[in-house]
């Protein structure tokens, strides 16, 4: 193993390679995880950079190929959790990414048509469960068997919990008067 | 509206969709990867499957919407029962059971509520779980394939009916259906409210079945009565389904607080058809996540990992997994609240950390 003479640690080239391999391919896709998940664009810098930093920190407990996508959305999670309950940031790291993102500000209201922020109000009324089973599956693409590795529980309950939740989402669309009347304007 | 519909409306709600993709960013690539790699012990099972439940059910997570949009503020969510480590709730949430993972209450209560459906030879049961007032749900699995179905009761069928223009009339069993395509090789019936208590079902076929395979699949199933029903679950049910209804009604009913990188395919190592030999096993697997998680957070001393892995353990005391099987006789709470105890007040050597998770692990 070749060690990194100016971290003083067991770093090997085979693991930086794979660490860059790994958030090359799964940069743009976690950040579009953690925008969908905040407020304000610029948080999800905070997000993604902590998500990453701590599969840097676990090296080599990164999964191999499409899974580790998987691995860093659950990862994000938890940071998700943190990031909601203290608010609580790294201000050193990726503070070019966060700059980036608070240029780019939260979409134009204008350009989000209204049935469209309706079936996202319509989503928070769901519980987080199913609103999260559902958002991995539409927005992050997730077949149920990935989305089971992210939420911790196995396929068949993740399948079963996508096909609930997709019942709960008709039930509340269904009796939702503003997202049937923007329908039949159309 | 179809099946398809309501699924596109919530792909073209994504706020990401249309958004112009950020490149991976260079500069945080290089902070990160001249922050030092933690050395910290691995977590023995974590593979995959790093979803911490106890920490993210605790959060509403904010789905992106526009305030200014004039919509209703819209509370949270309340979370599930397994939000809080500390606030774990009574033992009666866990029922008794003997002699199998199965609890018989629930499956007398599957029984006489649910469809009663019972596909043909060769498909295995993998997966019943009753949800709520006639409300629950099941699956089947053979070579790959995965059928799904869940009962409700009559209230929610209007939400659910599907346009029968668009459906195909379906006979399963006793019970009339109205089969529709959700596309990609996912067909979905919705029967009609049985007669007498109003129960109705949805057959899910998942992807990958062609509508012929699935109406066969339909056309040779059958429904049965209860005491029938009954005796081919209890002897129908993989043990690796059952282990897995056990694992998720400990958790999410039970108020298990599942630690991070839990690795849930690990469950299928717990091969047992006895209730107390698997809770056992499943708690001294949890136990031993805190512990590892535990020593974790303190090397790192990140008092975001060190609290919830302190509240979970100091709160073993009442997880009601193990105030049940304390009833039973089994010395395995004391053994535990003893080491958390140890651990997170006493100040145990690392190598007597080790000691304990060489007994839990």
């Amino acid at each position: 193993m070749w060690a990194r003479p100016d971290m003083g640690s067991d770093v090997s080239i085979e693991d930086e390679d794979r660490f860059r391999q790994v958030y090359e391919g799964s940069f743009e896709r976690l950040l579009a995880y953690a925008l969908r998940r905040v407020e304000q664009p610029a948080d999800a810098a905070d997000v993604v950079a902590e998500t990453f930093l701590i599969a840097w920190r676990r090296g080599r407990q990164i999964p191999d190929g499409d899974e580790a996508t998987l691995w860093l959305y659950g990862i994000a999670r938890r940071v998700l959790a943190n990031h909601h309950r203290g608010g609580v940031r790294r201000e050193r790291l990726g503070e070019r990414l966060r700059q980036r993102l608070r240029e780019a500000g939260p979409a134009d209201p204008a350009q989000v048509v209204s049935d469209q922020l309706t079936v996202r109000g319509l989503l928070n009324r769901l519980a987080e469960p199913d609103r999260e089973v559902l958002m991995l599956s539409f927005w992050e693409g997730l077949e149920p068997r990935e989305a089971a590795v992210v939420l911790g529980v196995s396929s068949t309950v993740a399948r079963a919990r996508l096909s609930r939740a997709r019942g709960r989402f008709r039930e509340l669309v269904d009796s939702s008067n503003s997202i049937m009347a923007v329908r039949e304007e159309k | 509206m179809t099946g398809n519909a309501y699924d596109q409306m919530l792909r073209d709600a994504d706020p990401q969709r249309t958004a112009v993709p950020v490149p991976p960013d260079e500069v945080l690539l290089a902070q990160i990867l001249a922050e030092p790699q933690g050395r910290h012990v691995p977590y023995r099972l974590a593979v995959i499957g790093v979803a911490a439940a106890v920490l993210v059910a605790a959060v509403g997570v904010v789905v992106a919407v526009n305030r200014t949009s004039g919509l209703a503020e819209i509370p949270a969510a309340p979370s599930p029962s397994v939000a809080s480590p500390s606030a774990a709730p009574s033992a009666s949430a866990l029922p008794a059971a003997a002699g199998s993972l199965l609890e018989p209450d629930q499956v007398r209560r599957a029984a006489k509520e649910g469809p009663r459906i019972v596909p043909a030879a060769g498909w295995k049961l993998i997966h019943v779980v009753l949800s709520g007032d006639r409300l629950g749900e099941m699956a089947w699995k053979k070579d790959g394939q995965v059928v799904d179905s869940s009962w409700y009761s009559t209230a929610r069928y209007k939400f659910q009916r599907p346009a029968q223009k668009d459906a195909v009339k379906v006979r399963v069993g006793s019970l009339t259906g109205w089969m529709i395509s959700e596309g990609s090789g996912r067909y979905v019936v919705t029967t009609e409210p049985r007669a007498g208590d109003g129960v109705w079902a949805t057959i899910d076929s998942g992807s990958g079945f062609g509508k012929a395979e699935f109406l066969s699949f339909l056309a040779k199933a059958r429904t049965v009565g209860v005491d029938a029903w009954i005796k081919l679950v209890a002897s129908g049910l993989t043990v690796e389904g059952a282990a897995d209804d056990r694992t998720y009604r400990i958790f999410i009913e039970g108020g298990l607080p599942q630690p991070p990188n839990w690795d849930h395919p690990a469950i299928a190592r717990i091969a047992t058809s006895d209730v107390r030999a698997f809770d056992t096993a499943l708690t001294k697997v949890v136990a031993c996540g805190w512990l590892t998680e535990w020593q974790r957070a303190t090397a790192k001393g990140d008092p975001r990992f060190i609290t919830p892995a302190r509240d979970a353990l100091l709160g073993s005391g009442s997880w009601p997994v193990l105030v049940n099987l304390e009833k039973q006789g089994s010395g395995l709470r004391k053994e535990i609240t003893g080491m958390a105890e140890h651990v997170v007040n006493g100040g145990a050597s690392e190598a007597e950390v080790e000691a304990y998770k060489k007994t839990l692990c």
